[in-house]
């Protein structure tokens, strides 16, 4: 009879404790809200996925596609398609950035701000850090986007080496996923609006998760400018340090 | 007994419990973070690793050129340097790699043919057909360790962040930025690098052999190569040594910075003892002067130092800045000896032997005088556009030499047809007379061309 009292306490102990942390998930604070989002569209570890890129400007449609390894603010993005671009290899080292293309001798370094394709800036591709490379300067928790309850984060970058000076994003309050952002130059101009959409799922600490599936970049100014980024074959692994180094990029 | 039995049982039954509340409460972990991967292995894992790693990439190019030989004293009437007045090539350049588990390898074999039309100078009517079939570069790289990598291979190997020239480079001072259709010749290569982290990584570097290369002054040459990567920037120090007749020490260094978004900062810089560049010396010969290898045994440190940044703009077009000093290029009164005894050896090119060999002779080491800058002072601006339309990518670049005031001017503008084909057109302008660092070879160049990938 002790025994099965002792069972009794165990496991309301366990159930207690995964209740306690459910309770907790509710009660993040602002900053790790912005975590959380972060984590639906990049990972604290290492991360494999494709990107297929649409892009339509002046009304023009181009499709590339990329596989891309990111790891730790580092990433290497290699083009797969078409043609023409197949080869191409845009490696990021946290702000450093260097393109090569087949039949370029060297490495090129390129500034974050160069286009990827149409809409999308080369930062827009890599896994996002919010957290670490932006401070909260406003947060409203009373905001809805899509008929969806949403948290407001405006966010100012720490430093001049991210892509957008500015950024205004809204989190989905049931999901915790970024579910639209403003994207604003340093004069204060809005640049260009994105909306995401997470039909993937992935699998960390045994637990499922939500992950980014679609990206869509509407230019602020001209509006049929529209880019929209697909990810798939998400891979949550370790991405080895050599990936990332220049010296073997050239191979 | 009975209360063993119970004891043992509940025991089991609590271990049990606990197991079932960890395995469905996603919340708790045993310590460590579990990360469970999409499994990317397929039942015929071996193929499917071996289709992941092969990689295949086909580039069918043809393109004509129509050039202006200078009437430079380099090249009296054409008949020196024999530069052709149009030109077609045709090449195949078949790209294929495989990294299969620890191994990496890959091919670069080239077939090319070329048709060479001579339009004026003593080579009036003349021309040439040639074909060669070669590897250009080739790569066997074993990942020895974790973060070791030992490879031997044919690689025209360069690295740095500058467009004007690699001065950091032993082995390729030219890094080929000037004719992008055209690619570097490989030399042989053996090479040991250890990446110690993200941050550090260390190369022991041999060239063993010339390879494609023609450099005449070739030697085994040793380098050792530490690279740094950090957060905002890079930098690179690369010690060498190069044995044989023309032996140097060099240190090498170069470096970035991510100022912003928008602004890179980078320089590159070479410092040697030992020049086997040839300079003007006066001396009794027919044509009072001679080009010798004065600096070669001179203990001073020669520099080479090159400072450049690019910005980028709002629409993505970049400009680029670069500042090159190039301290055994020629200064004033080098440059005035160097022209003299290029004048002297035209005149005397048409003259009945010795006195013709002699010029020859002279004007071939004017050619090859070891300088890519004739100069010590340059200055570069490039503009890119790319996406013009989402069709066009555009490129100019203006090069000036401080020194002399004469300068080139480089266009360069390709056109996407479709997702497999290239139109490309470039054209090279030399400004500033023939007797100047642009003006000795060519007055301009023209290319057009297509080029096929799949």
């Amino acid at each position: 009879m002790k025994y099965i009292i002792r069972i009794i306490i165990l496991c309301s102990v366990l159930m207690v404790s995964g209740l306690n942390f459910s309770f907790a998930e509710t009660m993040k604070t602002p900053k790790e809200i912005l975590h959380s989002a972060d984590l639906a569209r990049g990972s604290d570890t290492g991360l494999e996925w494709t990107i297929k890129i649409e892009s339509i400007e002046a009304e023009k449609k181009q499709n590339n596609t990329l596989n891309l390894k990111t790891s730790n603010f580092n990433s290497l993005a290699e083009f797969l398609t078409p043609a023409k671009v197949k080869g191409r290899k845009l490696l990021m080292r946290d702000r450093n950035m260097w393109f090569i293309k087949p039949g370029l001798s060297k490495p090129v370094p390129i500034s974050p701000r160069q286009k990827l394709l149409g809409g999308a800036s080369n930062g827009d591709i890599a896994s996002t850090n919010y957290t670490g490379d932006y401070t909260i300067t406003k947060f409203n928790e009373n905001a809805d986007f899509d008929n969806q309850p949403c948290f407001i984060f405006d966010l100012k970058a720490i430093n001049k080496k991210v892509t957008y000076d500015r950024i205004r994003y809204w989190v989905s309050k049931e999901k915790f996923v970024g579910i639209k952002a403003e994207f604003y130059t340093i004069s204060g101009k809005l640049f260009k609006t994105a909306t995401f959409e997470y039909d993937n799922k992935i699998k960390t600490n045994n637990e499922s998760r939500l992950f980014v599936s679609r990206m869509i970049i509407i230019n602020a100014v001209l509006k049929n400018d529209i880019t929209t980024m697909y990810y798939s074959k998400i891979k949550i692994k370790k991405i080895p340090d050599s990936t990332f180094n220049l010296n073997l990029l050239m191979r | 007994m009975d209360y063993k039995k119970m004891h043992k049982k509940i025991c089991k039954i609590n271990l049990l419990i606990c197991m079932l509340v960890i395995m469905l409460n996603p919340g708790i972990s045993l310590g460590g973070e579990n990360i469970e991967c999409v499994p990317d292995k397929s039942p015929n894992e071996l193929l499917d690793e071996l289709q992941d790693g092969f990689k295949f990439r086909m580039s069918i190019l043809s393109y004509a050129a129509m050039d202006k030989p200078a009437d430079s004293t380099q090249n009296p009437d054409n008949d020196f340097l024999k530069l052709s007045d149009y030109s077609e090539e045709f090449k195949l350049r078949p790209d294929a790699s495989l990294s299969f588990r620890d191994i990496y390898l890959s091919v670069k074999p080239r077939v090319d043919l070329s048709l060479e039309q001579f339009r004026t100078g003593t080579q009036k009517g003349k021309k040439n057909h040639e074909h060669d079939i070669y590897i250009n570069e080739y790569l066997i790289q074993y990942q020895a360790i974790d973060k070791w990598f030992l490879s031997y291979g044919r690689q025209f190997l360069q690295w740095g962040p500058s467009f004007l020239c690699s001065p950091s480079n032993p082995f390729f001072f030219d890094n080929g930025k000037s004719q992008p259709n055209q690619e570097g010749e490989g030399k042989e290569f053996a090479e040991l690098l250890w990446i110690q982290n993200l941050y550090w990584t260390y190369s022991l570097i041999i060239n063993t052999d010339n390879g494609r290369s023609h450099d005449s002054d070739f030697g085994k040459t040793f380098a050792l190569k530490t690279d740094y990567s950090g957060n905002n920037g890079y930098a690179s120090l690369i010690l060498s040594y190069q044995e044989g007749a023309n032996h140097k020490e060099r240190v090498g260094l170069f470096g970035g910075l991510t100022v912003s978004d928008a602004l890179i900062l980078y320089g590159e810089a070479n410092f040697q003892k030992g020049l086997d560049v040839l300079y003007p010396t006066s001396d009794n010969s027919p044509i009072n002067y001679s080009m010798n290898s004065v600096k070669h045994d001179d203990c001073s440190i020669y520099s080479t130092l090159l400072v450049g940044g690019t910005y980028t703009f709002e629409s993505g077009s970049s400009l680029t800045c670069e500042y090159l000093y190039n301290q055994m290029g020629y200064n004033n009164k080098e440059a005035s000896d160097y022209y003299k005894l290029r004048q002297n050896a035209h005149d005397a090119y048409n003259l009945p032997n010795p006195l013709a060999g002699l010029a020859k002779q002279a004007l071939g080491q004017t050619a090859d005088n070891g300088l890519m800058f004739v100069r010590q002072n340059y200055f570069m601006l490039q503009y890119i556009e790319n996406d013009i339309f989402n069709i066009f990518n555009l490129t100019l670049r203006w090069t000036q030499c401080i020194d002399d005031k004469s300068a080139q001017l480089v266009s360069l503008v390709d056109f996407y047809a479709g997702d497999n084909t290239r139109f490309f057109a470039s054209g090279i302008l030399n400004i500033g007379g023939h007797e100047s660092a642009f003006g000795s070879m060519l007055d301009y160049q023209t290319m057009i061309g297509i080029e096929y990938i799949f």
